[in-house]
């Protein structure tokens, strides 16, 4: 019997919860929900969910401050509801350790696309996986070797630094900063343009076609993402 | 001090004579009991009475008669002006000596005396006028002031002039009303501005100017010119005048500044509200838009995805909340838009409108919104036709009718009745909700005022009434708003239309 994963949902909404607790119980996951920033971290103290869903915008707290409670204690999958126009929130969410983000309106598709990734990317950062196959390209994290339809692919140590952390977060963005700070070093934080250098670089060698990659996805402004699947973001 | 200048010479010369011989009069009767020089101090009276009250020429005057009398009368031989003892000789010279010096020191203390009480004058003056100053909320104040307190210091008439946007001179103020300036003040006026000079009145080149002009400067330039034309018929402002003039434009001009600045304040205010504004506008846009958007989205796309896997109450759920969000957006937006015309003063229709079908219709709508609500509408068949724009009336009661069932207890109905009144039809839209507080009720006109009613809907866009409120100020009515109504809950809004007159078109039926 496998134990249905949990999900808490922080919303203020009642429409939004309307839609997202059906569906997500439809795909299989418990629901549990908060309307506001305390009902959360008390529901985080008394019993860790596997995923939260968290709106930024809750009428007592500023959601980022649920995300900092959460990650004193646990590094549990956080997948933050942003608008558009709060680009530089959305940003130090995933700074502060937000997993990923969906950009409201999304469709239900979007955001489980999501939530699967982040519950992967869960178990591939703990260690239990060593190798990785996404479409064509299979990432061997123990031997730090990458092939690409059978052919190895000859990488430098950083490029490879770079796929790997993207791969261990296949289909999650990943901050430029969470990038630079892993690779390069806290000195190095306001790189991206030595960032964009060394993501080309990679694209030149593993993509099919580097000016439309389908493997590196660019998210403007935020990170870079990589494909679960080829030619699908 | 009052008396005319011709006047006032005449007495000083002619007093001194009588003085004079009153005293001569004084020491012929005395003498029997005065030694000589005794009579000879009472000469020193006459002068210290005509310095004193006539100043310095007149009380030497008086001491040249004194010495002249008292050698005449009193000194041997009599009624001659030999003198036969030459120690009255000393006598006389010492009358002379000091009926002169009293008489210097008496007019000089007349003259400061003098001087004293007009220096309390002008500062009495300048402090009337620094009251007239701070009370003046405006420049036109500032300027009336100052050609007031101007005409009473120099006695005269005095004019200011401004500039136009188009270079032309203007008559700011001036005192009496109506002066009429000739072309050559106008020039001299401009001079005055452009220089920053003080033009005279007879200046070379300006042979017909009847004022002399003073610039009034301010940390902007040169504002206005202060024109002076003393009654006397000097071309010339009085010396004496200078310093209060002087102390009259400085007060205008920390006056003027004071106003500037406070202009500068109220329009720092307003830019900050308006700036306010327009980001509560942007923050209800971007969250009323977004949330129905996410929720339709949202609901679709789980519909799409989990069709068959989902029960057909949760179905029905995700349709009912895709109908409710796509109205809530409707509305939403039919309201922006009633806003934007409203501010921008666009396109208002004037039409005859019968008021029943603009209720009738407000409520099919919110029928739609809320299923579940029952709304009570009473419509006299009598009511009067009114002048409306229809289509912006039927928003105002939308508004109203959404606002009443989003605040409405379970159960209770929300009532909707027109009537008759003694010029205007009156509306009353009418809940049994919680009710509004006094508080509530000074601010729930104000755009992005909202609440949100307890434990059910989100709170509204903070439009609906700030809509209603312009709307009916745009159509010449009223909102009023009452609370509670009956045992001490409940809420009433009333909005007032005038009866359409005659000439108001007939509105077909909402034709746009």
């Amino acid at each position: 019997v496998t134990v249905r994963e949990r999900i808490l949902v922080v919303d203020d909404e009642p429409q939004i919860r309307r839609f997202l607790r059906p569906s997500l119980e439809a795909a299989g996951y418990d629901i549990e929900v908060a309307t506001n920033a305390a009902q959360a971290l008390h529901d985080i103290a008394s019993h860790m969910p596997d995923l939260i869903v968290l709106d930024l915008g809750l009428p007592d707290m500023d959601g980022k401050s649920v995300i900092l409670h959460a990650r004193e204690s646990s590094d549990v999958p956080i997948i933050v509801l942003s608008a558009r126009d709060q680009e530089s929130e959305k940003i130090a969410a995933l700074d502060l350790g937000a997993n990923d983000y969906v950009a409201k309106p999304f469709g239900i598709g979007e955001l489980l696309a999501r939530i699967r990734a982040s519950l992967r990317s869960r178990r591939l950062q703990s260690g239990e996986v060593s190798e990785l196959l996404i479409g064509k390209l299979r990432i061997d994290f123990a031997v730090r070797r990458v092939s690409l339809d059978g052919r190895p692919v000859a990488l430098t140590p950083k490029e490879f630094d770079v796929l790997a952390i993207l791969a261990r977060n296949v289909g999650r963005v990943v901050t430029h900063r969470q990038l630079l700070e892993a690779v390069w070093g806290p000195a190095h934080l306001q790189d991206t343009q030595y960032l964009r250098v060394f993501v080309g670089q990679l694209r030149a060698k593993i993509e099919a076609n580097a000016s439309e990659p389908a493997f590196i996805v660019t998210e403007p402004g935020v990170g870079y993402r990589l494909a679960e699947d080829e030619g699908r973001a | 001090v009052n008396d005319s200048p011709p006047a006032f010479a005449v007495r000083a010369v002619v007093v001194p004579f009588f003085a004079v011989a009153l005293v001569v009069l004084a020491g012929h009767t005395l003498q029997a009991w005065l030694p000589p020089p005794s009579v000879a101090l009472l000469f020193v009276l006459p002068v210290l009475a005509c310095a004193a009250g006539f100043g310095t020429s007149s009380g030497l005057i008086a001491a040249v008669l004194s010495f002249f009398a008292f050698n005449y009368f009193f000194i041997e031989p009599r009624y001659t002006f030999a003198v036969a003892d030459p120690q009255e000789v000393v006598a006389l010279a010492a009358l002379l000596l000091v009926a002169g010096f009293t008489g210097a020191l008496a007019g000089r203390m007349r003259q400061q005396t003098r001087a004293a009480l007009r220096r309390a004058e002008i500062l009495q003056r300048l402090y009337d006028f620094s009251g007239d100053l701070s009370s003046a909320a405006s420049r036109d104040g500032v300027w009336n002031a100052l050609i007031a307190h101007a005409t009473a210091v120099i006695e005269g008439e005095a004019v200011l002039v401004g500039w136009n946007e188009d270079d032309s001179v203007l008559l700011l103020s001036s005192s009496p009303r109506g002066v009429e300036l000739e072309p050559v003040d106008v020039a001299s006026a401009k001079r005055c501005i452009r220089a920053n000079v003080l033009t005279p009145a007879s200046a070379p080149g300006w042979p017909g100017a009847r004022f002399e002009f003073r610039p009034l400067r301010t940390s902007r330039g040169v504002l206005a010119a202060l024109g002076l034309a003393p009654r006397s018929g000097a071309r010339k402002v009085a010396p004496e005048d200078e310093q209060g003039l002087a102390s009259l434009l400085r007060h205008a001009r920390i006056a003027l500044e004071r106003i500037e600045f406070e202009e500068e304040t109220a329009r720092a205010i307003q830019s900050a509200e308006q700036e306010k504004l327009r980001s509560a506008l942007l923050s209800s846009i971007s969250h009323d838009l977004r949330t129905p958007l996410a929720t339709i989205l949202g609901s679709v796309t789980s519909l799409r995805e989990f069709g068959p896997g989902l029960s057909e109450e949760v179905r029905d759920d995700l349709l009912g909340a895709i109908e409710e969000e796509t109205r809530r957006l409707s509305q939403f937006v039919a309201n922006l838009l009633t806003m934007t015309r409203l501010d921008a003063g666009l396109d208002l229709k004037r039409d005859r409108v019968d008021p029943g079908d603009s209720i009738r219709a407000a409520a099919e709508r919110a029928r739609k919104a809320f299923p579940d609500q029952v709304f009570l509408i009473t419509i006299p068949s009598d009511v009067r036709s009114v002048r409306a724009d229809p289509l912006l009336l039927e928003q105002v009661v939308a508004n109203l009718l959404d606002n009443a069932a989003r605040f409405s207890s379970p159960g209770r109905s929300v009532e909707v009745a027109a009537m008759n009144e003694a010029s205007a039809v009156a509306v009353t839209v009418t809940d049994a909700g919680p009710g509004i507080s006094a508080d509530e009720r000074s601010v729930i006109f104000d755009k992005f005022f909202t609440r949100a009613p307890p434990g059910k809907f989100a709170a509204g866009t903070g439009l609906g009434l700030a809509i209603c409120k312009s709307a009916m100020t745009a159509m010449g009515g009223s909102i009023d708003v009452q609370s509670p109504v009956a045992d001490g809950v409940g809420a009433r809004f009333i909005i007032r239309l005038p009866f359409a007159k005659e000439q108001d078109r007939l509105n077909a039926g909402g034709t746009r």
